[in-house]
This record gives structure tokens, C-alpha cells and sequence, in this order.
């Protein structure tokens, strides 16, 4: 089966090959992966929740909680396209090494991105589970909220990968992470709601695809999705359509081992 | 015999240089042909362009007729790769490596270990096959990157620089596993520093230097040919290091 010159089997190889190096390590990898949230969910939800009252309709613990979902998703499948992806590709070589099969580089970043959405569904995903723990999930629309991180972190795998194949050396996706990951984790209706803010603001943030992801994931664990739900959803997935463009098209000269 | 590789006029360019200047040759179903020159002589160069990670600026490759170009990941179905780097994945182990790269060409998970097995054991490796890549000595590496070359049966086995660095008797090992492979109709390109290896190993062979041919024959009768001993004193003198020797000596008085 092929997609114009893209094959099925090549993405799907890629991303068995990473299961297989992840399934050793997801026992270990749990506790980074959520270490973070929990720390923000008590600090914001619990510290200064107990200072604030309802936003947005809901209680703030709630309105923190729903948006680190969101931002966990992110912050896996960006660790997956940028470090996890700087090791294959520059001091294991694997891209190189598979590359000698019959699969293209192409595919490899494709299987990649993806791999990077699954991961981001797995940590999203548990995040999830520990505020249904917390009895902040409302509806059965909440079922939906894996496939939302999906999207996201596929997103977020190829504007991952783009900036990890322009990096000269593995100090530059600090900057990336630095410059871009961070401000997004912050300004992107996770932590205050964007549309009470300053308009330059609001206008910056409605760029960052978190803010899209979070609002859809709040709208879906508290039954109150929108048309503007749909437009949010549309917006995710015309720029993970757009951003993996960029990736397939300069892997073949940034990889010229 | 048919062809399993054809070489017609391959050149590769970068910017203004031109690493390889249009190389012609062909090899026999069944038979090796062994690439020598120095480093920067573009036989790497050359090898990639055959498995296809780069493309020739003009030329063609084929692969049991399939143009690699064209087609490389039907043509590189029929080949197995052993780079001059070792490339494991580090996060797997031994036979994991093996089944990662078996995927590839669609086996599934219980034919991809099935064969991983064999392959580990026909390198010596079963006892290793739960091992971490960093337990494993340089010897055994090769001897795996070797395994992992041929999960998919190919006809064909390009290696390049197989051997270098290795101790005399990983060396042995590993040629033995290479010479069963040849009887059992495996056809072989290597590139090799060693004229043993080469005298060893290779029925032809191509000396390249600065990006083209400057000698090729049948291994046993090209030194003789071109008035030399051995194939190693035919590679030193053809691609000029004597004059090099004589110029050193007469610096240094």
C-alpha cells in the first residue's frame, strides 16, 4: 500500500521499531513524564487555586488540570522529536542505518512524528487518568481526549524534528525547547484563560497549537463542545498537515552522512 | 553467469568537487569484487551510491536490473549492507537489532526472530543474544552488523571496510563466515586497506584513486600485470606512494 511516495508498511516499521525501544523503558520513563504536571498541578491547582475562584465556568483546580493534560501530550512527544530523535539520527545513526533497508527517509519521519503522538497519547493519557482519579472528568465526550493528544503530538513530533535535523549540535534544541516549548507551556490558556488577557496577548497565544489542544480537551471532559470545537480541531490538524511537510523535505540534505 | 550489479559511468559531485569521476564495472552472480585505494579515493563514495543513501549526479546503478535510482527500495531488496561504522542501536540488544532490521522488509515479529537466531548463530553469536550492545567486544559487533546484513537473504553483500580494526583472529572468524557465504552463491563488494583480505576474498579487483580506476583485474594476475609482487605493492605503487617514500628520503637526506 502507498501513499503518493510515502509507504504504509516503512511508517509502520518505524514506529514498531520504536515501541520496541520504548517498551523497555516505559516503567522508568512514567515518573519524568508525569513528575512535572503533578508538580504544577499542585502548585497552581492546589496553591493558588485555593486563592481563585471559578474560571471559565469551572473550578480553577479543574480549568489547571485539563490544560496539563494537554500540555503533557506536548511535552512527551517533544522530548521524543527532539531528544530521543538528536541520538538516532546524529550518535546512533539509526535513520542512516535503516535507510540501507527498504525504507525511505521520508517514512522514517513520518513513523517518527507519529511515534512522538503516541507517546504524547501514553503520557497525555495517564495524566488524564490521575484527574479522573481526582473526579474532574464530566462526560463520556472524555473518551475522545486521547485522540486530540494524538493529533497534538504529532504536531509537535514534526515541528519537533525540524528544528532537531537544523540543529548543528544537541545544545541548540535547548534553545528550542527554551524559546518555543516553554512560552507555549505557559501561554496557552493552560494556566490562565487567554481570552481575559492583555490583546497582544490573547493574539500570540491563539498562534501556539496548545491553546487549540487545551480548549479542546476541557470542552470534551466537561461536555461543552462548540462549533468553535470543530474549528479548533480543524486548525490542529491543517497545521500538523503544513508542519510535516517541512521535516520530509529537508531530511534528505541535512542527513548527508 | 547474469549480472547481479551493474555500474555505468557513476559520478558524484559536492559543489565544486567531484569525488567520483565516472565509474564503470560489473559484477557476476556468484563472484566478489574488492574496491582498494586510499582513504578519500571515493570507494565509500561509490558504495553508497550502489545502496542507495545517495544519488549519483549522473549514471546509473542497477541491482539484478532494477535501476537503485529509480527504484531503490525494490533494489535494495536483494542486498545486504555492512557500513564501515558499526550503526547498532544502542537502545536495543542483540537480537533485538536483529529483528529491528528484519522488519523492514515486511517479516513478521515470529519470521523476524526465527531468522535473527539463525543468523546470531551463524556468527557465533546465540550465547550474546539477550546482550546489550555495549557488552559486546569490536569483534563481535562486526560479526553482528554482519547477522544483521543478511536477515533479508540477499544476493548481494556490499561491505565496506569490514574488517578494519579488528584484532587477526576476529578478522579470521569473520572472513570464514564470508567465504561460507560465497560458496553458498553469495555474491561479494568489499572495500579493504588489506591485501590479504583482498587476495582472500576477491575473484576482481578495482584499485580507485582520486575518484576513478586506475587498475583492475583478476586479484591473482593484477600484480603481476602491472610488474608487481603482491596486490598490496601494486596498490602502494599505483596510487604513488613510492614517489611519496622517495620524497620523504630525499627531505630528509
Amino acid at each position: 500500500m502507498k501513499l503518493n511516495k510515502l509507504s504504509v508498511n516503512g511508517i509502520f516499521h518505524m514506529i514498531q521499531r520504536n515501541w520496541m525501544s520504548f517498551r523497555k523503558l516505559i516503567k522508568i520513563s512514567i515518573f519524568p513524564n508525569l513528575f512535572d504536571p503533578i508538580l504544577y498541578l499542585v502548585a497552581m491547582g492546589f496553591g493558588i487555586g485555593h486563592f481563585v475562584g471559578n474560571i471559565s465556568g469551572m473550578p480553577y483546580l479543574t480549568f489547571v488540570s485539563l490544560g496539563l493534560v494537554a500540555a503533557t501530550g506536548m511535552n512527551a512527544a517533544n522530548a521524543e522529536s527532539t531528544t530521543n530523535a538528536y541520538i538516532q539520527i546524529r550518535l546512533d545513526k539509526t535513520y542512516y542505518e535503516m535507510n540501507t533497508g527498504p525504507i525511505n527517509l521520508e517514512e522514517i519521519i513520518v513513523g517518527q512524528a507519529l511515534w512522538a503522538g503516541i507517546r504524547g497519547t501514553i503520557f497525555g493519557t495517564l495524566f488524564l487518568l490521575v484527574t479522573l482519579m481526582m473526579g474532574i472528568l464530566h462526560s463520556w465526550l472524555a473518551l475522545f481526549i486521547p485522540i486530540v493528544l494524538l493529533i497534538t503530538g504529532t504536531l509537535f513530533g514534526f515541528l519537533g524534528l525540524t528544528f532537531t535535523l537544523l540543529a548543528p549540535t544537541r545544545d541548540y534544541l535547548n534553545y528550542f525547547s527554551m524559546l518555543i516549548i516553554q512560552p507555549m507551556y505557559m501561554f496557552s490558556n493552560t494556566f490562565f484563560p487567554l481570552h481575559a488577557v492583555t490583546p497582544w496577548l490573547k493574539n500570540i497565544g491563539w498562534f501556539s497549537p496548545l491553546t487549540h489542544a487545551v480548549l479542546l480537551i476541557r470542552q470534551l471532559a466537561t461536555g461543552t463542545l462548540r462549533f468553535q470545537s470543530f474549528e479548533d480541531l480543524l486548525w490542529l490538524i491543517l497545521v500538523m498537515i503544513v508542519l510535516s511537510v517541512i521535516p520530509q523535505k529537508i531530511v534528505r540534505n541535512r542527513l548527508n552522512y | 553467469m547474469s549480472d547481479i550489479l551493474t555500474v555505468d559511468s557513476i559520478v558524484k559531485q559536492y559543489g565544486d568537487f567531484t569525488a567520483v569521476k565516472s565509474i564503470s564495472f560489473k559484477l557476476q552472480q556468484g563472484k566478489s569484487l574488492a574496491i582498494l585505494g586510499p582513504n578519500g579515493a571515493g570507494k565509500s563514495t561509490t558504495l553508497k551510491m550502489i545502496y542507495a543513501t545517495t544519488t549519483p549526479t549522473s549514471g546509473r546503478v542497477t541491482i539484478r536490473n532494477i535501476d537503485v535510482s529509480d527504484n531503490p527500495r525494490e533494489a535494495k531488496r536483494h542486498i545486504g549492507v555492512v557500513m564501515q561504522d558499526d550503526l547498532l542501536d544502542t537502545s536495543l540488544n542483540v537480537i533485538e537489532n536483529m529483528v529491528a532490521h528484519a522488519i523492514l522488509f515486511d517479516m513478521s515479529w515470529q519470521s523476524a526472530q526465527k531468522k535473527a537466531e539463525t543468523l546470531l548463530q551463524f556468527v557465533g553469536l546465540s550465547n550474546y543474544k539477550k546482550k546489550e550492545i555495549h557488552e559486546l567486544s569490536g569483534g563481535m559487533r562486526r560479526r553482528l552488523v554482519l547477522a544483521r546484513a543478511l536477515v533479508n537473504d540477499p544476493e548481494l553483500i556490499i561491505l565496506d571496510e569490514p574488517t578494519t580494526g579488528l584484532d587477526i583472529q576476529s578478522r579470521h572468524v569473520f572472513w570464514n563466515r564470508l567465504e561460507i557465504l560465497q560458496k553458498q552463491g553469495v555474491s561479494i563488494l568489499i572495500t579493504s586497506h588489506y591485501g590479504d583480505e583482498i587476495e582472500r576474498l576477491a575473484n576482481d579487483v578495482l584499485i580507485i584513486d582520486h575518484g576513478q580506476i586506475i587498475a583492475q583485474g583478476v586479484t591473482s594476475e593484477l600484480p603481476s600485470t602491472y610488474g608487481y609482487q603482491d596486490i598490496e605493492a601494486a596498490y602502494l605503487g599505483l596510487t604513488g606512494y613510492v614517489e611519496e617514500r622517495d620524497e620523504i628520503e630525499q627531505t630528509v637526506g
